[in-house]
């Protein structure tokens, strides 16, 4: 058993997480754990408008407070206006929007960043926070993105017009596709704008290191925004540091700048350390949230049930700032078939500011929206057709070999079909309700998502092995670990190629000083990216390490491997020699013995605009959720009985890691279908705690059955796909098409509530 | 930053001995899971923090012949784990089961539940159906009780004098062949508010409704009885048609709003589905 041949020891089991005990024990310190003495509190006024014009801020009787060192607003900031790219390091134009450190000119949401404060204690920061006096003149805004498109509608930034960019896909003669229609169903979807609600919410602290660098230490998905804060700061970037230590969820909310740029001018106005936490209001009110979408969607079936023409219209709302809302879109616009073959398609799609609080990277980054779309709408054309919900999809599924209607043809492996096949079988026959007042349903939803970033941003990591010279392996690599085992799975791969043990890897990691950049925890790209990355680098020193082995024990390289931490002759298992032993020679020998490698994705061409042909995704995870659910028509409420989830993983680099991102996926999923929202009242969040925006509980989750499916056919090590993303994707619309089986009604609207599921009962 | 005082006597006798040391500003509390997110939220703290959750005489659950007392601080975790509440009062077990999470019900108290007045309360209900009295301490050393029933005064006033405490409730335990039920719609299973709460006690000979108490929370600015269900169910045959007759005679006596929990529509229809299904099963 070994990496030799590839019947492995490691990959593909069901191992320990390589960190799962040190946070079991509370050893793990996380970013607001840091203290450091002297260090100074750092707390955020607010705004307190959704739409203002910012007059004048006096800021003299907060400074007057005991305790504060210093009072700051945009006046303050060196450079409080880029344009940034949002992380692309190859240069695509359109994609600029505009990062604003604290509000000037106009504010442009419930929330904002107006001044921040630093003070000896956090209560002094209070203090002082509210002594502060700003001057607004509230402004109308506007808060629904169709309105903000209107001519003359307010403009919420500084620029002529409300929309920030649009896209389309054509293939095929749409009008032709729907005159060869028998059925035709129409419907628009509505998702809302969503929160993340990591357990751990924003922090960081950060200090002036004695080499005179700024290095700030923060709860992030990027440390690669040192780019970004030096730019603000006017400092070069090799002056700036950015250490994620373990991070307690991401989920996307912490792909932006969160606290980092606010410690940063702390500590460069004042030279002292500080720290800085977010209160859940504040994380809720002031970080990006996903997308809310109107999706109408209009499909043209053959009686048979082949798709013969779809037309998509989204509208997104971007909220008050561009951040990575062209990128969601664009993600939404490629996915907004879903993994089916349809003849002729016509997709059009628009993101749009608005004043209510900005939108950025959520878990599923524009795939989840139109996936509740695509997949509500096969069950609407599976009921006017009169077939079954499952044997439609099967009639459409893309293939292996089959094009996406970009014209992008599917290289790798594509098992939705079976993935499909498989929760129907695990869902089993329907549960029997013993009471008049219970409804049971079944549904399922597939779906198809990207793993690794757009294939135009030219996407690179990297990654540094080496072994030490008691046979122990250490890795450098600079990925932020969100919790989902980035580490533990870079160890894995390791110990797998170096023949020895997981407990024999040490893995330095997120430090954009000491480790190699490894791009960012966002994308569902770690496992690919800096994995595919450390496998080349570790690859590189077992070949070292068989060739010396061959030199001294004279046998071919072809008999030689590494397992157990021994080298192994195959042919003669007596001549095995401790890899100890083989690395001291390699040492005194000049071997080398470290690697630092990089990976590049595969690059290409920015899509055609015109008619949205291209490539923009290198691969695809393809997966399938099915839900029961009991209804109580006299409530509303739908209980969820069973959950079954099976996805083509390609290869599973730890099986319990991957069960695990299964499970955790459906939940989030649950909580989009079922409960989450954001209510605003004219750009006013009303919900922001954890009180009243509701996410699942223990209470409301069953044990989810998981299916894997190992087609090897991924393009990460070992033929692995990415999951972190792909398995929430269809979680909602499955839990919806459970519901309306079991009522016999449509839903279009998310989340699925009793108070909905009622309404829709008594319709 | 003003300093508060903060009293946490043992006993009752403690408790009476400080009494006159309290400010004429002085709030008790227990469990504090309404005090802390109250203050978080910019209400404003009291001169002195009277905490009564260790008052020992406060913490009991007695059965004296027929009459049931409970302690003010007792909790919510206590309540549903008791053989006294579980065995005469099922539905107010099931109330304080469904409060909150586990950390919340390990906290929260009875006392608090209704001193606190949410129209969403859920041991508030069942309190109201079984006639529960509410026994008051004044700083002057005086008690009384009322019953509970003229306690909710409007949304979040009460008929607690500001120089009073809750001591504790009681009420007769109700007949052993007594049928009750505590309904509760929340928008999730676990740590979740109600939308609309419902509490019912039911006597009958057959099909006969001998005598009926329901209330319910979350529906108007108190938790309140229904005297309409009440006085046409009392004393009929319970069948489909009284049945639908009390879902629409609930109707006059519940005044929902809207907000982030809910619609008053939903409420409103959600509240008769309750009573009807309870009537239903009671009777089935």
């Amino acid at each position: 058993m070994s990496f030799k041949d590839k019947n492995f020891r490691i990959v593909g089991k069901p191992m320990p997480r390589h960190d799962a005990w040190e946070k079991v024990l509370g050893n793990v310190s996380y970013a607001g754990d840091h203290e450091i003495p002297g260090m100074l509190h750092v707390k955020v006024l607010r705004s307190e408008y959704a739409a203002a014009r910012l007059i004048a801020i006096d800021t003299s009787a907060a400074l007057a407070v005991k305790g504060v060192e210093t009072v700051l607003t945009a006046e303050d900031v060196p450079n409080n206006e880029t344009v940034t790219k949002f992380g692309q390091t190859h240069t695509v134009g359109g994609f600029e929007g505009l990062y604003r450190v604290l509000a000037e000119k106009k504010v442009r949401f419930f929330g904002e960043a107006v001044a921040i404060v630093a003070a000896k204690s956090p209560e002094i920061c209070d203090e002082a926070l509210k002594l502060i006096r700003v001057e607004y003149e509230p402004l109308e805004g506007v808060f629904d993105p169709a309105e903000a498109l209107k001519p003359g509608a307010y403009l919420v930034g500084e620029d002529d017009s409300n929309l920030i960019c649009q896209y389309k896909v054509r293939k095929g003669d749409i009008g032709a596709g729907f005159a060869k229609a028998d059925v035709i169903v129409e419907n628009t979807y509505r998702v809302p704008q969503v929160d993340h609600a990591y357990l751990e919410t924003e922090c960081g602290s950060a200090w002036l290191a004695e080499d005179g660098v700024l290095t700030i230490r923060a709860s992030t998905q990027v440390i690669e925004h040192f780019r970004g804060i030096a730019e603000v700061l006017g400092l070069p970037q090799n002056k700036v540091r950015v250490i994620a230590p373990m991070v307690g969820g991401g989920f996307g909310g912490k792909e932006d700048i969160t606290v980092e740029t606010f410690l940063a001018l702390v500590v460069f106005k004042t030279s002292k350390p500080c720290t800085m936490t977010w209160t859940r209001e504040e994380s809720l009110l002031s970080h990006g949230k996903r997308h809310a979408y109107t999706m109408k969607y209009k499909t043209g079936a053959s009686s048979d049930g082949k798709l013969v023409a779809l037309e998509v219209d989204i509208l997104s709302d971007a909220g008050a700032y561009v951040y990575l809302s062209p990128w969601i879109l664009l993600y939404s616009t490629v996915k907004a078939t879903g993994p089916y073959n349809i003849e002729t398609v016509k997709v059009d799609a628009r993101t749009v500011l608005t004043n209510n609080i900005f939108a950025s990277a959520n878990r599923g980054f524009g795939g989840v929206q139109v996936c509740f779309a695509y997949e509500r709408q096969m069950d609407e054309v599976a009921k006017a057709l009169g077939m079954d919900p499952l044997e439609l999809r099967r009639k459409n599924f893309l293939h292996q070999g089959d094009a996406l209607a970009t014209g992008r043809v599917l290289e790798h492996a594509v098992e939705t079909e079976q993935t499909a096949i498989n929760v129907r079988k695990m869902l089993g026959e329907k549960t029997v309700s013993d009471k008049a007042n219970i409804l049971i349903g079944q549904g399922i939803a597939s779906s198809m998502m990207s793993y690794g970033r757009m294939t135009f941003l030219h996407d690179t990591s990297r990654s540094y092995v080496s072994i030490e010279l008691d046979g122990s392996v250490t890795i450098r690599c600079g990925v932020q670990d969100i919790g989902c085992g980035q580490k533990s799975s870079l160890a894995s791969i390791a110990a797998e190629v170096l023949g020895v043990e997981l407990t024999d890897v040490t893995v330095y990691f997120g430090d954009t000083a000491l480790t190699p950049l490894a791009g960012t925890t966002t994308a569902t790209r770690q496992l690919y990216m800096s994995g595919n990355a450390t496998l080349k680098a570790a690859q590189y020193i077992r070949d070292n390490l068989l060739n010396k082995g061959a030199e001294v024990l004279k046998v071919a390289v072809e008999d030689l491997d590494l397992a157990d931490n021994k080298l192994v002759v195959d042919s003669d298992p007596s001549l095995a020699m401790p890899l100890a032993e083989l690395v001291k020679i390699c040492a005194s020998d000049g071997v080398e013995l470290f690697n630092l490698a990089q990976f590049n994705a595969p690059a290409r061409e920015f899509m055609d605009f015109t008619t949205g042909q291209g490539q923009v995704f290198a691969d695809f995870t393809f997966g399938s959720h099915g839900i029961e659910v009991a209804v109580d028509t006299d409530t509303g409420k739908a209980e969820v009985l069973k959950y079954v989830s099976s996805y083509d993983v390609g290869q599973a680099l730890n099986t319990l890691s991957a069960e695990g991102q299964i499970e955790g996926g459906a939940i989030y999923g649950l909580g989009y279908g079922m409960t989450e929202e954001i209510l605003y009242e004219k750009g006013r969040a009303l919900n922001a705690n954890l009180a009243t925006y509701l996410i699942p509980t223990a209470m409301d989750v069953p044990d989810i059955e998981v299916d894997m499916i190992e087609s090897h056919g991924g393009i990460g090590p070992f033929g692995a796909k990415g999951l972190g993303e792909p398995s929430s994707v269809p979680s909602a619309p499955a839990f919806v098409n459970a519901v309306c089986n079991a009522i016999g009604k449509s839903l279009s609207e998310l989340p699925a509530t009793p108070e909905r599921i009622l309404r829709a009962l008594k319709n | 930053m003003s300093e508060v005082k903060y009293f946490r006597p043992k006993s009752y006798k403690e408790l009476n001995d400080l009494l006159d040391q309290l400010p004429d500003f002085f709030l008790a509390v227990a469990g504090t899971t309404d005090f802390i997110p109250a203050t978080r939220n910019g209400a404003p703290y009291p001169d002195a923090i009277l905490d009564i959750s260790q008052v020992a005489e406060f913490l009991l659950i007695k059965k004296d012949d027929l009459r049931i007392s409970i302690g003010a601080a007792v909790t919510m975790a206590d309540l549903f784990t008791n053989k006294i509440i579980v065995e005469n009062a099922p539905a107010l077990a099931s109330a304080a089961k469904s409060l909150g999470a586990p950390q919340t019900r390990n906290r929260a108290t009875i006392g608090g539940n209704i001193a606190n007045a949410s129209p969403s309360a859920d041991t508030a209900p069942v309190l109201l159906t079984l006639n529960a009295d509410v026994h008051f301490l004044a700083k002057d050393g005086s008690t009384r009780q009322i019953p509970l029933t003229g306690f909710f005064q409007d949304y979040k006033k009460t008929a607690m004098r500001a120089d009073e405490i809750i001591t504790g409730f009681s009420f007769d335990a109700p007949a052993s062949d007594t049928w009750s039920r505590f309904a509760k719609i929340g928008q999730r299973n676990g740590a979740t508010i109600s939308v609309v709460n419902m509490a019912v006690l039911i006597s009958k000979e057959g099909t006969r409704c001998t005598d009926l108490k329901v209330a319910f929370g979350a529906v108007g600015p108190v938790p309140l009885r229904s005297p309409s269900v009440e006085s046409l169910a009392t004393g009929k045959i319970m069948d489909q048609e009284l049945i639908g007759k009390c879902a629409k005679a609930l109707q006059l006596d519940i005044s929902p709003i809207s907000d982030i929990r809910g619609s008053a529509e939903y409420r409103r229809d959600v509240a008769a589905n309750i009573l009807a299904r309870a009537l239903t099963d009671a009777f089935a």
